[in-house]
């Protein structure tokens, strides 16, 4: 639950003071995690994050669908990793010092992906979230919950769901692929 | 349905599940050993328990039918009915419908009424015998009073049985007495009695045997003198509480002058001398004894201060060393979801255990020596610790086969009443034990072998006749125990099966070339028969299932890592062997390292790891194949079977050849790494929508660097090897 580990720079970022004192009137909070993919910003509900992780060694299962990087060891439980480049059809990228694991928990199903990047836990109000734009980003409009706009940035919340929980990983996307 | 405390249904349910498992098994076995009393007693008592736990439950339709199938064992027991094929037809639907309404119970339905016919049919042959009566206590006694006998009704139907359960242990008593009372047996016996006179509430008889039950436990620490003075006594009280059993059978129950001898004996065993006037001689009969202690209230004062109590008879005396009751409390039941939650706790002690050892040896390096050898000292005693932790945990959940076998010789007699056949069915090492999911995991493949047997295997009794064979087909169901596995066969002396019907239906379905078929061994050609729908679509061999195939049974032995194979002489019979991993969670792994990927094979496929020489690898039909020693061995390369990345590819000189099935395949690896014992986890990386998709992989485990490993799956290699290389790598 504690991104920090992943994210020195979390508690000076303005915005987020910004975000907090807003929040605090708002009747309908939302608090996020959010991180970056692609030079996007975007966002998950904290109560799905497990835990966020730095990078380890990825286990690769064969012939699982492509977007599946891998299972990793967490804690003795076998989770399998998912590459969120990959999910959203793009080419997978190149693990830095700040990739992360981000743990979820979606319909009782535990599972990572990987990001770019994570940014810092934000508490905004529910209003400032608007539905998806048909084209407001290069990803798949069924995966975003809402967009929202906070000062000059825009952050994508994203449907875990939809996004892993329906199906198993990338049942779909093979198909998309095929 | 019923307003008890689910708990308490629970507990009834898998009780009476647990006894009803045993008594069809001993219903089966007194058909053909008819009026055997054991036999008899156990069934009854079974039904019994079943019956009074039912009543409590207020099941009224259960007790209904378990109280009729009562009956007509009580007859039989008294020798007045026999139980011959009709009667035992009853009693085997009886049993029948006791568990459907165990079934109803666990699903909360209500019961059903037992089929009143049934029901009648039973009282029948419990009613006659009921006419006739117990035969009259042989020697009545003239005079001592007698009274009605008041019981409740729930009791009032089981008297006659009690009562002559009563003569039979006060037959071995009388026996164990005049024999000087030593026999250990003897205070079971006593001990039995007393718990068992307590049903018909009548105190006077309940002193008495409780008294008999203090002497018993006390006589072997008394002297010789008090002996000779309390056996006789005893003596006399069997022999009168054996009139009361006579009574008893008639509802009767006699005022019996026991009270003075019972003071007596209490007397004696606390150490007390008998008076001059009261001793008896140590031959003296029920009479003799009745008269000598009619005064007893009387002397006792001018008794006891003629002489002080020798010290030694005193304590032990007065407490009966009760062994027999605390007995029935060496097992508890437990929860399965708890032995479940231990055994995961155990698995990730394993894996801990490996990493602390790992982590031992890697800074063995770095410290002094001292250290270094302490950590590996402690290493070496957590691992053996954990070893034996895990073993203790394993046994608690195994289980005998017995359990399992146990229910066979019904389907065994129900097929040979279906089919006319003469069938015996021989159980062999039903005490071998396994882990309870094997357990639930074999009792339908065993059901479709034994059926398969029964139905195709053997022949019918002309048939054998003619062959010169015994017209009593035999089926024998034998398990056994090998170092880390079980072995579990089910062979018959029928006709073996037919290699050459197998080998013409597998060429007419495409499945081996004619001229490759003919060089095929035995054990390969019987493999067809697990292939899917092979042995349903047309029934080739005559081990063809009912809608079920072969291919099913095999999948369930798979599950439970198992491992099938079938051997068959033609007119001797069919042999299938099943063997099992003794425990399925935890397995001792081999780990192969496959261009750079580390890869976990369990132990019990793997044969030997060779390292080729170049000229023995060759291709056969563009498939790559190597020739080890006498045969030649289809190849698999693992960097195809696990699809690794082109430019990952690294060389693979070593060949691990792997088993099962009887069937083999070298596959090829970077290098072997060792031994490992593995903890098998569930992976959740599949396409669950595109089954196909999945990798010849069964699981995952973590090793001793904290790393993930997959879990090569043997059987689904050998089966890919054979259809070639994947297409993905190809």
């Amino acid at each position: 639950m504690e991104p920090s580990a992943g994210t020195p720079q979390s508690a000076t970022r303005p915005s987020e003071r910004d975000a907090e004192s807003r929040a605090g009137t708002g009747a309908d909070q939302l608090q996020l995690v959010t991180f970056d993919v692609a030079d996007e910003e975007f966002a998950v509900d904290i109560l799905a994050v497990r835990e966020i992780n730095r990078m380890m060694t990825l286990t690769r299962v064969p012939q699982s669908p492509p977007e599946v990087e891998g299972v990793i060891n967490l804690r003795g439980k076998i989770i399998p990793v998912l590459d969120l480049r990959r999910r959203f059809g793009m080419p997978a990228g190149e693990r830095t010092e700040r990739s992360r694991i981000i743990v979820v928990e979606v319909n009782g199903r535990v599972l990572g992906f990987i990001v770019d990047g994570v940014h810092e836990v934000l508490r905004i109000s529910g209003d400032i979230v608007e539905p998806a734009p048909a084209m407001v980003c290069s990803i798949d409009s069924e995966f975003i919950e809402g967009v929202g706009k906070l000062n000059d940035r825009l952050i994508i919340l994203l449907n875990l769901g939809k996004l892993f929980g329906a199906d198993t990983p990338g049942a779909d996307s093979r198909l998309a692929a095929a | 349905m019923s307003p008890f405390d689910p708990e308490i249904l629970n507990d009834f349910l898998t009780e009476s599940s647990e006894l009803l498992e045993r008594m069809e098994g001993d219903l089966v076995a007194l058909e053909s050993a008819p009026g055997d009393p054991a036999l008899i007693n156990q069934v009854f008592r079974a039904l019994h328990t079943i019956k009074g736990s039912a009543s409590f439950l207020a099941l009224a339709p259960l007790v209904a039918v378990s109280h009729a199938a009562e009956g007509a064992l009580n007859a039989a027991r008294s020798g007045l009915a026999a139980i011959d094929r009709a009667a035992m037809d009853l009693l085997l639907q009886a049993t029948d419908v006791v568990k459907l309404h165990m079934g109803q119970l666990r699903a909360g339905a209500a019961l059903t009424e037992p089929d009143p016919r049934l029901v009648a049919s039973l009282e029948r042959i419990a009613n006659g015998t009921a006419g006739a009566a117990a035969p009259a206590t042989p020697r009545e006694r003239a005079a001592p009073g007698e009274a009605e006998l008041a019981l409740p009704p729930g009791k009032a139907d089981l008297l006659e049985f009690l009562a002559s359960d009563l003569e039979t242990s006060l037959q071995s008593m009388g026996a164990a007495l005049r024999a000087g009372g030593s026999d250990p047996a003897f205070a079971e016996t006593c001990d039995a009695l007393a718990r068992a006179v307590d049903f018909f509430e009548c105190d006077p008889l309940t002193r008495t045997a409780l008294c008999l039950s203090r002497v018993a436990n006390a006589l072997s620490s008394l002297d010789a003198d008090a002996r000779s003075q309390i056996l006789p006594r005893a003596l006399a009280l069997t022999d009168l509480l054996g009139l009361q059993a006579g009574a008893l059978k008639r509802r009767r129950l006699l005022q019996l002058p026991t009270d003075a001898v019972v003071a007596r004996l209490d007397a004696l065993l606390q150490g007390e001398p008998v008076p001059d006037g009261a001793r008896v001689a140590s031959d003296a009969g029920t009479d003799a004894v009745l008269a000598a202690d009619a005064g007893v209230a009387d002397d006792e004062p001018t008794a006891t201060t003629d002489t002080p109590a020798p010290p030694s008879a005193a304590p032990g005396a007065t407490t009966p060393s009760g062994g027999a009751p605390a007995a029935a409390e060496q097992t508890i039941r437990v929860d399965v979801s708890r032995l479940e939650q231990l055994m995961n706790l155990v698995g990730e002690l394993v894996l801990q255990k490996n990493r602390i050892a790992a982590l031992s040896r890697r800074a063995a390096q770095g410290v002094e020596p001292d250290l270094a050898e302490a950590m590996a000292l402690a290493a070496g005693s957590l691992d053996r610790v954990t070893a034996d932790i895990q073993l203790a945990v394993m046994r608690a959940r195994m289980q005998p086969l017995e359990k399992l076998f146990g229910r066979y010789p019904r389907l065994i007699r129900d097929l040979a009443h279906k089919t006319g056949k003469q069938i015996a069915l021989v159980i062999e090492g039903g005490d071998t034990e396994v882990d309870k999911s094997v357990i639930d995991e074999l009792a339908d493949p065993l059901v479709h072998l034994l059926r398969n047997s029964a139905d195709h295997g053997l022949e019918s009794a002309e048939e054998r006749r003619r062959a010169g064979k015994h017209p009593t087909g035999r089926i024998r169901l034998v398990a056994s125990q090998h170092a880390d596995h079980v072995r579990i066969q089910v062979i018959d002396d029928g006709r073996g099966l037919d290699r050459a019907r197998i080998q013409a239906k597998a060429v007419e379905r495409g499945l081996v070339a004619e001229a490759h078929a003919a060089q095929l061994s035995d054990a390969e050609v019987f493999q067809f028969i697990f292939l899917p729908g092979f042995s349903t679509v047309d029934r080739v061999s005559d081990l063809s299932g009912r809608g079920v195939g072969m291919d099913v049974v095999r999948t369930n032995i798979q599950k439970i890592k198992g491992d099938i194979a079938l051997g068959s002489d033609p007119g001797q019979g069919t042999s299938i062997s099943i063997t099992i991993p003794l425990t399925v969670a935890i397995l001792p792994a081999m780990l192969v390292d496959v261009a750079g990927e580390i890869y976990a094979i369990p132990l019990s496929n793997v044969t030997e790891i060779v390292k080729p020489e170049p000229d023995h690898l060759f291709t056969v039909g563009r498939r790559p194949v190597l020739r080890l020693r006498e045969s030649v061995l289809p190849l698999a390369d693992g960097m195809d079977l696990f699809g690794v990345a082109r430019e990952r590819r690294a060389a693979c000189p070593f060949a691990v050849v792997l088993t099962s099935n009887q069937q083999h395949v070298g596959l090829l690896v970077s290098r072997p790494i060792g031994q490992q014992e593995i903890v098998i986890k569930p992976l959740d990386a599949m396409d669950k929508k595109n089954p196909a998709a999945k990798g010849p992989i069964s699981g995952a485990t973590v090793r001793d660097d904290g790393g993930v490993s997959l879990i090569v799956d043997v059987p689904e290699l050998l089966r890919r090897a054979q259809a070639g290389p994947p297409p993905r790598a190809a």
